[in-house]
């Protein structure tokens, strides 16, 4: 029996879509035909869902996280189309792929998102691409093995640090100085500074340092 | 070596001013010793004068005027008590030198006091009145009222002598009010029996017989309080009194009074002076009563003339002789009286008793009759209108005395008077420029030390400046760090990861067009090379290093002369390595820059300044030039400008030259070394 399989890619790497279409197409069943649409912006990728809401849904839908914004400036983000695609195309399943292997996005895209395929660029393979690819068809969900060792530790720790707790320990690692968080959280700076001091309360950093830190929080896999 | 010998010079030097001393305290101790044993009166005189004389001898020798003004003293106290007049005028003359010279207000009035007795007993009247007059002043200024009441005594005395009696009065009365306010010792009893003593004869002088009798009874009173041993006061007292009432005319009371005294048993023993008188008196007066017994009179009048010959008492002798001579004219022994008065008048001319000449004289112009009387007439008028003549001109001269030494006295007042006010004004003054002196003083270091607050401040100013950039550099720093990672991120490997997953997906196919392909996404690998090299190109180039403190001189510049409205160039030098340069020199080169910007303005009315940065060898060399008015650089007074310049350079170990010509500009080079 024919199958056939409607899939949209986005991504504004022309190169990466490439690489999709070529492991897709080399690694696709015999009975499997591959209808693919491309888009390099959002601007695109949203026209394109709006439009498959008449002419045929998508049944896959790949989304890379950082995209350009769409002129508008509604969508920032493949997680904004996303949440679109859930809206129009109820059914579709939806693949995010992202460069990003930091915690507190991949639990943020989870908890947003909850897409069928949730997959880290870096560490994935043709293979593993084709088998996620093969596994979401199949009405499975396919995580990277990244995202999964990610979560177990998740659970296993007894720690919880909130949505914006992660945010402050994910900028920190990315080098910005506490006196400039305002300008990212809209908290202010006495209530910043608590949460950081709550923070090293958590993760029992004696010496105070942020580097410690952000170092143990490294190893506990919140980062 | 060196120090052997100083020590040694240092130990000879000390034993010599040791010996030196020891000698000067022997010296000193002999002469102690001498002055002790002068004074010692189980000695015989004339030793006792010697060692005064050695010890005054020694005295001058040490040279040490206290010492020699002491001994002295002592020697003129020998000399007086050894009746060597001469000698005591002459050693208190040098007293009276050394005294002035020592200013010792005591030893002064002593010494006057010693000159006028000397003076009074050779009879100089004026000099002794002099020398008095002159103690008596010191002897006041000092309190020291025995001394001063002895002295009115002896001026009273020679006021008396000269016939002045209403000076001499008035002296006595002046010493008696002092006494009064002293203790009633017997050395003050004696002195006021000698000044009521001395009124009781000036009123006798003056015929006021009652009042004389008066003086005598409180002579008489006086004597009452005396010793045992100055009955000679009493009898004396009581002599004088039988004398005034003779003069009285009540010659049967002083009869009564005469004979009372030579009744006393002691008189003869006491005094026999003063038993000659009073028997002379007895019989003179005796005589005037007319007493009827002539025989006794004639027998008591040779009997005094016997004593008083043999006793060589020669103004009692004259006395006597005047007493007979009236007695044997009276009864008829014309020739005996006047061989009498002749003998008297010899007598008195030889011994200058000018009052027994003139009585004399009297009395023989009274016994002889003719030429002679008058003759002997002519010869006390002369003698004494002559007397009188001199005694005018002593008064005179005693006024003069007084008027000069009272003058001295106002002169000296007047002097430390105006002593006394310039010293005051002096202090004052150096009072108020001390003052003054602080005053400016403690300003200026306020002054100071406000300039230093101030440097301070502008030193933390522009230290904060650096750290600022330093903090702007490093956000730049992560802000390029954050881009580069971005553009590795989303540029390469995106494209990286999308080539492997197209050559993975190749790597299973095995045709001819698959190589191909796969060609084509190796030659990809090859641009992304590229790209990363050009990424590592830029990591390499540290777009910001060092650029922090050459920013901040850049802008500083930059709002200088724009607030200043000039035109400017700068040079920099890339070599300089300003992270190795210490923060003090850069704050210095900041403040120095500022400084000459600032100079630029006020001064030089220039359009165009430039600054230039170079390396030389190692040193920093900054240039400022203008194009401004210039100034003589050797006349111009370096302003606080300059010389701010000058200590900041100095502070790091460099040098500032300046460099300027008038109508061209000026050049400021300044160099500093790099360690």
């Amino acid at each position: 029996m024919e199958q056939h399989v409607k899939i949209l890619m986005v991504d504004d790497h022309p190169m990466i879509i490439e690489g999709y279409q070529n492991t897709l197409i080399a690694t696709k069943k015999e009975n499997q035909q591959l209808d693919i649409d491309i888009a390099h912006d959002c601007d695109l990728a949203v026209e394109l869902i709006k439009k498959s809401y008449d002419f045929g849904w998508y049944d896959v839908c790949f989304f890379d996280i950082s995209l350009p914004p769409s002129k508008d400036g509604l969508f920032n983000s493949g997680e904004d189309l996303a949440k679109l695609a859930k809206q129009y195309l109820p059914s579709a399943k939806i693949i995010i792929l992202t460069m990003f292997n930091e915690s507190f996005r991949i639990l943020n895209i989870i908890k947003e998102i909850n897409p069928e395929g949730l997959l880290i660029k870096s560490d994935l393979t043709s293979s593993e691409l084709a088998e996620a690819f093969q596994h979401i068809l199949n009405n499975d969900t396919y995580y990277s093995s990244t995202v999964n060792n990610f979560l177990n530790t998740q659970v296993t720790s007894d720690i919880y640090v909130d949505e914006i707790n992660r945010k402050i320990l994910h900028l920190l690692s990315q080098g910005i100085k506490t006196r400039s968080l305002r300008e990212h959280i809209d908290l202010s700076m006495s209530a910043i500074e608590k949460r950081k001091k709550h923070l090293k309360v958590l993760f029992s950093i004696h010496d105070g340092k942020d580097e410690t830190l952000l170092k143990v929080a490294r190893s506990k896999g919140f980062l | 070596m060196v120090n052997r010998y100083f020590i040694l010079f240092f130990f000879l030097f000390y034993t010599y001013s040791y010996a030196q001393n020891e000698g000067f305290y022997k010296k000193l101790d002999s002469i102690k010793s001498l002055r002790k044993l002068s004074k010692d009166s189980n000695l015989d005189m004339e030793v006792r004068l010697s060692y005064a004389r050695n010890a005054s001898k020694l005295s001058n020798e040490l040279n040490i005027d206290s010492t020699v003004l002491k001994s002295n003293r002592n020697l003129s106290l020998m000399y007086l008590n050894m009746d060597k007049y001469n000698l005591y005028r002459e050693i208190n003359y040098k007293n009276l030198k050394l005294a002035r010279k020592l200013n010792d207000s005591l030893a002064l009035g002593i010494a006057n006091h010693n000159l006028g007795w000397y003076h009074h007993v050779e009879s100089h009247n004026d000099s002794s009145y002099y020398y008095y007059y002159k103690a008596q002043k010191i002897y006041k200024s000092l309190k020291d009222k025995e001394n001063e009441v002895s002295v009115l005594l002896s001026l009273a005395d020679i006021q008396e002598t000269i016939k002045d009696y209403i000076g001499s009065e008035e002296t006595a009365v002046q010493a008696i009010s002092i006494l009064e306010s002293l203790p009633q010792t017997n050395r003050n009893l004696k002195t006021l029996w000698s000044l009521y003593n001395l009124l009781a004869v000036i009123s006798e002088r003056l015929n006021k017989h009652d009042e004389a009798i008066e003086y005598y009874n409180k002579c008489n009173e006086i004597t009452k309080k005396m010793d045992k041993s100055d009955y000679y006061y009493y009898l004396t007292t009581k002599n004088n009194m039988g004398f005034s009432y003779g003069q009285k005319g009540e010659l049967k009371k002083a009869l009564s009074i005469y004979k009372e005294v030579l009744n006393d048993k002691q008189l003869f023993k006491i005094d026999p002076e003063l038993y000659v008188l009073v028997l002379d008196n007895i019989a003179h007066t005796r005589f005037l009563n007319k007493d009827k017994d002539l025989e006794g009179i004639d027998r008591q009048f040779k009997q005094a003339y016997k004593i008083s010959d043999s006793l060589q008492f020669a103004s009692g002798l004259m006395t006597v002789m005047n007493n007979m001579s009236e007695f044997y004219n009276a009864i008829g022994k014309k020739d005996s009286a006047i061989i009498l008065s002749k003998k008297v008048y010899q007598l008195a001319k030889d011994s200058d008793a000018n009052d027994k000449v003139l009585k004399s004289l009297m009395a023989l112009s009274k016994l002889e009759g003719g030429i002679s009387s008058k003759k002997y007439l002519k010869e006390y008028i002369r003698l004494n209108d002559s007397l009188i003549q001199n005694e005018r001109a002593i008064r005179n001269k005693f006024a003069r005395v007084k008027f000069e030494v009272d003058k001295i006295e106002a002169d000296n007042e007047k002097l430390a008077r105006e002593r006394l006010l310039f010293l005051s004004i002096a202090a004052g003054l150096f009072f108020s420029l001390t003052l003054l002196y602080v005053v400016i003083a403690q300003r200026s270091k306020n002054r100071k030390l406000k300039f230093i607050q101030q440097q301070q401040e502008t030193n933390e100013e522009i230290y904060n400046l650096m750290l600022a950039q330093q903090d702007k550099i490093e956000e730049g720093r992560t802000a390029e760090k954050k881009r580069i990672s971005q553009e590795l991120h989303d540029g390469i490997l995106g494209r990286l990861f999308g080539t492997r997953l197209s050559l993975d997906s190749l790597n299973m196919v095995k045709t001819d067009e698959a190589v191909k392909t796969r060609s084509q996404y190796i030659n990809e690998l090859k641009t992304i090379e590229t790209e990363i090299r050009k990424i590592s190109h830029d990591l390499n180039a540290d777009f910001i290093s060092g650029s922090g403190f050459i920013d901040i001189i850049k802008s500083l510049i930059e709002t200088q002369t724009k607030a200043y409205q000039l035109d400017y160039t700068f040079e920099e030098d890339h070599d300089i390595n300003w992270e190795e340069v210490p923060n003090k020199t850069k704050i210095h080169i900041y403040r120095m820059l500022q400084e000459c910007m600032q100079n630029i303005y006020k001064h030089a009315n220039a359009n165009r300044i430039k600054i230039s940065f170079q390396l030389k060898n190692n040193v920093i060399l900054i240039t400022i030039e203008d194009d401004g008015s210039g100034f003589n650089v050797n006349k111009a007074r370096k302003g606080i400008g300059l010389k701010n310049i000058d200590s900041r350079v100095n502070d790091v170990g460099g040098k500032a030259e300046v460099f300027s010509k008038i109508g061209v500009g000026t050049k400021i080079k300044i160099t500093i070394p790099i360690s």
